[in-house]
């Protein structure tokens, strides 16, 4: 309120020339009425109280002490700087007043989202806990309250900064877990009260749990994803337990392990190992190929003897002969034939070897 | 001044007076604190002390004006990192472990009375541990060291902890391997042995991924055997005709192999047995 304090070389001035201290206002107006009886007042008075302006409402409207308050201090005190504008200071009291009304009411009026919640709190006591609308509450500082989301999920990474975090497993190898936390307020009341800063808390104990749970699993089962549920679980259930414990009204969603890689030192040994892995399956389906020709091909031709041997032993004296001159004509009318007893073939030279090779190779 | 006091005056300077002393003689206690009232220097009383079943005695409290001080003490779970601490387990590794401790000041007047403050506290629990982490962790494999409660060993650390706590009004409710480890040399030795056994790794899946290659092979070929063993043994004697017929077809019969044998066929031949007449 030191804003308001006495006007003084102004006043002095003002005086001089018979008129208020900060002369006439912008906002005064020609018309305004005459100052004069209010001057009046106070017979004894020597500097003119600078409030009052010449258009200053009349005195029935105002509370007389509060004018009195300054006027006193007028007297007290003479000389100092002086502050404030001349329309400033005759709106300064009002609008000090309705500004901090108007503050102490917002402090009064909470407004909560859906899935908010506040904790209330009556000169530092826990006074309940407030869900979403509007909520009319004791002003500052009588009653606060203190506002967090606790319908949705909230998401922690880990780790922290999106760094490297190596954590050791059970066979002394490293993994570089990146993973991330789902969690929400069950009990806001417990997650305010309970700790000091519960979010720090939650993270430490989930690093923890993490640390322990991936100490107990092989390498190769964080590495290859095999491990990965059975330790998101184990992380999960044992959190929670944990966090029940110290009482902090927090509930685990979820836990996911985003990545595990091996440290990056060792990525070309291990893409090495994906290599060869990814060649012997190649070998491997082709083995699986020729396995399946070479099945196929037996299926074939023993369907083609069994069918033929069904006709055989349906009669196999004419079914024989019959498959034996059928052969006889396709081979020996493809060739040439000689027939005779003892008689002398002069065989025709054989063809080039190169022709023949052409030749036969063809088909 | 004095000449100049109004009647309003008065009544304003005494309300103003009465309103400090009031401001003065209450104390507002959060949830989360304990208030130790202290009367001229010796603790008097405890406003909102911890209780186990959760009583809150948070809130508006009467206090002595002037004659009260009021040392405030936190009522929630605490907790403090000691980080980088050296272990060395019993296979001679060096683990490097960062340890989260939680505790909770249930005495605050003994709390204020042998180490003053909060802070204190912490500093002297802290130069406590690494001698206890010594003397019960160094003796386990690191194996045993990385699982959850080291196998028993961190609740012996936490217990001893706690037993130096409570002569300072605090208890150690938990405490914890936040994270673990190895430094520089051992961390070498770690990667070496992660890179041999992906070497290893390597070799042992091309040796299985062949061996599986030719267990496929040799399986298909052996299944095939029995396909025909079973099909052809129903007859050797016609499958030996059968067989015959189609390798004549097969050499002599087809269409590129035309004209490129002489077969001499001697009349005696059982193809010509009827062209003979006889």
């Amino acid at each position: 309120m030191r804003g308001f304090g006495s006007p003084d070389q102004g006043s002095k001035l003002a005086m001089e020339q018979g008129r208020g201290p900060w002369g006439r206002g912008a906002g005064e107006s020609a018309a305004a009425p005459d100052p004069a009886p209010e001057r009046g007042e106070g017979p004894d008075q020597g500097p003119r109280n600078p409030w009052l302006g010449d258009d200053e409402p009349p005195p029935a409207r105002r509370s007389a002490s509060i004018d009195d308050i300054f006027r006193g201090r007028d007297r007290r005190r003479s000389g100092g700087p002086s502050t404030g504008g001349p329309g400033l200071g005759r709106f300064a009291l009002p609008l000090g007043a309705a500004l901090l009304f108007g503050a102490l009411a917002a402090s009064a009026m909470h407004v909560l989202d859906e899935g908010e919640q506040g904790v209330v709190t009556t000169l530092g006591r826990y006074d309940g806990t407030i869900g979403p609308g509007l909520t009319v509450t004791l002003p500052w500082p009588i009653q606060q309250v203190s506002v967090r989301k606790t319908g949705e999920i909230a998401q922690m990474g880990f780790p922290a900064k999106g760094g490297e975090a190596m954590l050791l497993t059970r066979d002394q190898f490293l993994v570089n877990l990146a993973w991330q936390l789902r969690w929400k307020v069950r009990d806001l009341r417990a997650f305010s009260f309970a700790a000091s800063d519960s979010e720090a808390v939650l993270r430490r104990l989930a690093e923890a749990q993490m640390r322990a749970a991936v100490a107990e699993s092989p390498f190769d089962a964080m590495w290859d994803g095999t491990g990965q549920g059975k330790l998101q679980d184990r992380v999960r259930g044992r959190l929670q337990a944990v966090l029940d414990a110290y009482g902090l009204g927090i509930a685990v969603e979820g836990v996911e392990v985003v990545r595990a890689d091996p440290p990056a030192r060792l990525a070309d040994a291990f893409r090495r190992v994906s290599e060869v892995r990814e060649d012997a399956r190649k070998d491997q389906d082709t083995a699986t190929k020729f396995a399946e020709q070479t099945l196929t091909k037996a299926q074939v031709e023993t369907a083609e003897f069994d069918k033929a041997y069904a006709e055989y032993k349906a009669a196999p004296g004419v079914t024989r002969q019959r498959i034996y001159y059928e052969t006889m004509e396709r081979v020996l009318a493809n060739q040439q034939v000689v027939i005779g007893n003892g008689v002398t073939v002069t065989l025709p030279p054989p063809p080039a070897r190169g022709a023949a090779d052409a030749k036969a190779g063809k088909p | 001044m004095a000449i100049n006091l109004s009647a309003w005056r008065r009544p304003a300077f005494f309300a103003a007076l009465v309103a400090a002393f009031g401001l003065a003689s209450v104390v507002a206690v959060p949830e989360t604190s304990q208030a130790v009232v202290m009367r001229l220097g010796k603790p008097d009383r405890v406003i909102n002390a911890y209780r186990a079943d959760g009583h809150s005695g948070a809130g508006l409290e009467w206090r002595i004006p002037f004659a009260e001080r009021i040392v405030w003490v936190d009522r929630n779970l605490q907790r403090f990192t000691s980080t980088a601490q050296q272990v060395r387990s019993a296979d001679q590794q060096v683990l490097i472990l960062d340890l989260d401790t939680t505790y909770r000041v249930f005495a605050p007047v003994r709390l204020v009375d042998t180490v003053g403050s909060q802070d204190k506290l912490v500093d002297q629990l802290k130069a406590i541990l690494p001698a206890l982490l010594r003397e019960e962790l160094g003796g386990q494999s690191a194996n045993v060291l990385l699982v959850p409660g080291a196998g028993g060993t961190l609740a012996r650390v936490r217990a001893a902890l706690d037993a130096k706590a409570r002569a300072y009004g605090a208890q150690v409710i938990d405490l914890r391997i936040a994270a673990a480890a190895l430094p520089e040399p051992g961390m070498q030795a770690a990667l070496a042995r992660m890179q041999l056994d992906r070497e290893q790794r390597a070799s042992l899946e091309q040796s299985r991924g062949s061996a599986e290659t030719q267990a496929i092979i040799q399986d298909a070929k052996v299944r095939a055997a029995q396909i025909y063993a079973q099909s052809y043994g129903q007859d050797p004697e016609f499958y030996d005709f059968f067989r015959a017929m189609k390798s004549y077809d097969a050499v002599f019969g087809r269409a590129d192999a035309k004209d490129k044998s002489t077969i001499v066929l001697s009349p005696d031949n059982e193809y010509l047995k009827q062209f003979r007449g006889n």
